[in-house]
């Protein structure tokens, strides 16, 4: 039986290095790439004609469209559809990365913690931006919330400023052991399938209920991370 | 040409559809994550990212002004107050919805 952690090795394509730092094309890169390929060309293929009563073709983008758009109306509020776009294409992303992870022979980069980690940082940098544009300086508010005397600024400051920085490591981690614990799973499964011959039949079965858990998972794992980034932005844009 | 009691009716049908739509939207958010094993899933991420990155900042502190181990100490029980605090805010949020 092969390693299952051997699935998420990353393995350099176009090898790239420059002043010490390894910038190689690797297949989680182009994961990445054809993920976002195959959201454009959904939406292209989709949208190719546009009607005002929708076919069932543009009525799947239309679809993914307005479910978003009350995500962020509920979560964030009305002054929050600003960033609309900005969420929608988090969720899409995610979405079809955890989905694309699911083909035989491709890769799951929401499985890495440094591809994740990277878009939560970004979703709290954009976050921080957000709540500086909208608050100016009254945004350091969130660090010593109103009723808090200021001699107790030294314990609270760090607290809130921990708490804050710690959104985007739980973000990522809570996607990214989801999607490598259901891929060991369909491994180890899928090992015992070859191994077992005739037998294999019975974790064949197992396997394809796990497969369609899978799908499920990853659907709803983007959805999560979609919610919460919502909540979040909802938070920079509220005062305490 | 359509009259228009047609048109404010048929707005307020478009209203009460839009009404139940949203409602039905944030019925199915608050049920995928008031699932328990969601929840407790959630909430031990919350408390232990809350520890971790507080160990990380103090540790990266401490060698930056070579002070090993106050800031490590220091922030590592602080990290742990900002996961409780995370995970009153969530449990806050959840009772709110």
């Amino acid at each position: 039986m092969s390693n299952p952690l051997e699935q998420f090795e990353i393995k350099p394509i176009i090898p790239l290095e420059i002043r010490g730092f390894d910038l190689s094309f690797s297949n989680s890169s182009l994961a990445m790439v054809i993920s976002a390929t195959m959201i454009v060309l959904l939406f292209a293929i989709c949208l190719r004609k546009r009607e005002i009563v929708p076919n069932l073709s543009q009525s799947v983008p239309e679809a993914l469209y307005e479910f978003i758009y009350n995500l962020v109306k509920t979560n964030v509020g009305k002054e929050g559809l600003k960033y609309f776009s900005f969420i929608f294409c988090l969720f899409l992303f995610v979405a079809c990365g955890n989905v694309f992870g699911l083909f035989p022979y491709s890769f799951t980069f929401t499985s890495h913690i440094a591809a994740v980690g990277a878009l939560s940082l970004l979703a709290l940098f954009f976050n921080i931006c957000v709540g500086i544009k909208k608050k100016k300086i009254g945004y350091l508010r969130t660090f010593l919330p109103k009723g808090i005397p200021y001699a107790l600024a030294p314990l609270v400051v760090p607290i809130e400023a921990i708490s804050l920085l710690s959104k985007p490591f739980s973000l990522t981690v809570r996607l990214v052991a989801n999607m490598t614990v259901g891929h060991i799973m369909l491994k180890i499964l899928g090992g015992f399938v070859v191994a077992l011959g005739v037998l294999g039949i019975i974790p064949l079965f197992f396997q394809s209920l796990i497969i369609i858990f899978e799908i499920f998972i990853a659907v709803l794992q983007a959805f999560i991370y979609t919610v919460l980034s919502c909540i979040y932005l909802g938070d920079a844009l509220r005062s305490h | 040409m359509k009259k228009p009691q047609d048109i404010s009716a048929l707005d307020e049908k478009i209203k009460a559809f839009k009404k139940k739509e949203l409602k039905k939207i944030k019925d199915t958010d608050s049920a995928i994550r008031k699932s328990d094993a969601m929840t407790g899933f959630q909430m031990s991420i919350d408390l232990i990212s809350g520890v971790i990155i507080g160990a990380a900042i103090g540790y990266f502190l401490d060698i930056l002004f070579s002070s090993w181990p106050i800031f490590l100490a220091t922030l590592t029980v602080l990290g742990g107050f900002a996961g409780i605090l995370n995970i009153y805010r969530s449990t806050k949020q959840e009772f709110k919805d």
